[in-house]
């Protein structure tokens, strides 16, 4: 009697294994880069004289921090949870 | 008397081999942070430890899956548990003398199979389990972080853009304290939980836990923690000797999303209670940052190689792990095959230390004759 590999693996688990990992590895990427890239943004804009735009960019990369500081808090909750 | 005598050889046994397994596993931590000048040698190591403790006590359940997912826990003796981590112990000496990466994780298991099969036949093997919560996880684990990885340092570069070098590299170095820290969590959770798993399944032999449901005690998992942590330590010294030569080179943006990919997956996976290997999905999501940037920065034959260990480490444990119950069996159900199988275990490793003592130094003394010798062109 054969088992079909769809019934032995979990596929749910698996499926969900995927796309967190994915979500997770391309987001934080993503998210933590543009955060970079806001505070490169910040401090170009400030050497300019442009202290309106600096600040607008420096808002722009602490949101994008604190996305980051959420998602690994939030990650480190479901991993608490039973 | 001679129960309690194998129980606290297995236990001994086990956490001997959490600690090679912290031990062994430090570089794949801490490598892309010290590469990168993310983290100095010494702090990186020190936050690998302390993280991999802390990791050890997110989650119980893969050493669930391990207690009661992989083998039919009424069937585990004291002995097949013995039997299975010498064999794992084995295989990962022989990898490490032949230069082979290998997974612990896969040995570990392979090992406890391969003694299971031996002592009770396939009936006490859980096929599903074995398939569905080890094989396949483990074959699509590394393929994953290698893609998220990859994916993930083009969004990475994208993001950027053209900023000046600088910041951009200071602000990814700085992201790499935490996604190096969310590593070493992750490697301290999956790792030290398969010792947990084993040691719990040791328990349920040997009488004290119910063989249905049985619960990891807190002296187990604060056991296992510890002796990861003491393991990543002790190794981080060896790799401050030998840094600089063996790490990849990287950017500072590859080694964060390196970190991020891997830490991601093992932690999705470690939720769902698959037992991975760790040490794959590290090389994989390094090998999937350099390959989005330029496929010939991967060493292709390192890969290569990676593939092998995989594919032989579970049959190859398997087997060991069955030769050693066979062996240990023909001094009886009791603690003398065990303790026979130790002393002959502490020997080999004595002689594969001296050996290898040896052979370091005649390598030394070679390069000494060899920078000693006259050049052609001195001598002309």
């Amino acid at each position: 009697m054969s088992i079909p590999l769809a019934e032995i693996v979990d596929s749910h688990a698996i499926v969900q294994v995927l796309w967190v990992s994915a979500a997770a590895g391309i987001g934080l990427s993503l998210v933590y880069s543009l955060a970079i890239a806001c505070a490169a943004r910040a401090g170009q804009q400030r050497r300019g004289g442009s202290a309106g735009a600096a600040l607008a960019w420096s808002l722009a990369s602490g949101v994008c921090g604190l996305l980051c500081a959420a998602a690994v808090v939030f990650g480190v909750l479901i991993m608490l949870s039973k | 008397m001679d129960a309690d005598l194998l129980l606290y050889l297995v236990v001994g046994v086990a956490l001997a081999f959490d600690f090679t397994n912290g031990f062994h596993d430090t570089a794949n931590v801490v490598a892309t942070s010290i590469s990168t000048r993310a983290l100095p040698p010494r702090v990186a190591i020190a936050i690998a430890a302390i993280l991999n403790f802390v990791g050890a006590f997110l989650s119980l359940k893969v050493a669930a899956t391990i207690a009661s997912g992989i083998v039919s826990p009424g069937a585990v003796t004291l002995t097949v548990i013995f039997a299975g981590l010498v064999g794992a112990i084995v295989w990962n000496l022989v990898t490490w003398w032949l230069g082979l990466p290998s997974s612990s994780s896969h040995a570990l298991i392979g090992g406890v199979v391969g003694a299971v099969l031996v002592s009770h036949g396939f009936h006490a093997v859980i096929g599903e389990g074995l398939l569905g919560k080890v094989i396949v996880p483990a074959l699509i684990a590394p393929l994953l972080a290698f893609v998220v990885a990859g994916i993930g340092i083009i969004v990475a570069y994208r993001a950027v853009g053209r900023q000046r070098p600088g910041p951009v590299t200071r602000g990814f170095r700085l992201g790499q304290v935490i996604s190096g820290g969310l590593l070493a969590l992750a490697h301290g959770t999956n790792d030290a939980q398969k010792t947990m798993g084993i040691i719990t399944l040791a328990l349920v032999a040997h009488g004290e836990l119910s063989a249905t449901n049985p619960e990891v005690p807190t002296w187990v998992v604060v056991g296992s923690a510890s002796a990861i942590a003491l393991g990543t330590y002790s190794g981080g010294w060896r790799i401050i000797r030998t840094m600089g030569s063996r790490i990849i080179r990287m950017d500072a943006a590859q080694g964060f999303v390196a970190q991020t990919a891997g830490a991601a997956v093992i932690l999705a996976a470690t939720h769902a209670g698959f037992p991975l290997s760790t040490t794959h999905v590290i090389n994989g999501a390094v090998m999937g940052s350099g390959a989005a940037k330029r496929l010939s920065a991967v060493r292709w034959g390192v890969a290569g190689n990676i593939a092998i260990a995989w594919v032989l480490t579970l049959p190859a444990a398997g087997l060991t792990g069955a030769a050693v119950y066979g062996f240990a069996s023909i001094f009886g159900s009791g603690s003398t095959g065990p303790l026979i199988v130790a002393v002959l275990l502490i020997a080999g490793l004595i002689g594969l230390s001296v050996a290898r003592v040896r052979q370091a130094a005649n390598a030394a003394s070679a390069a000494n004759a060899a920078t000693a010798a006259p050049t052609p062109e001195v001598m002309a």
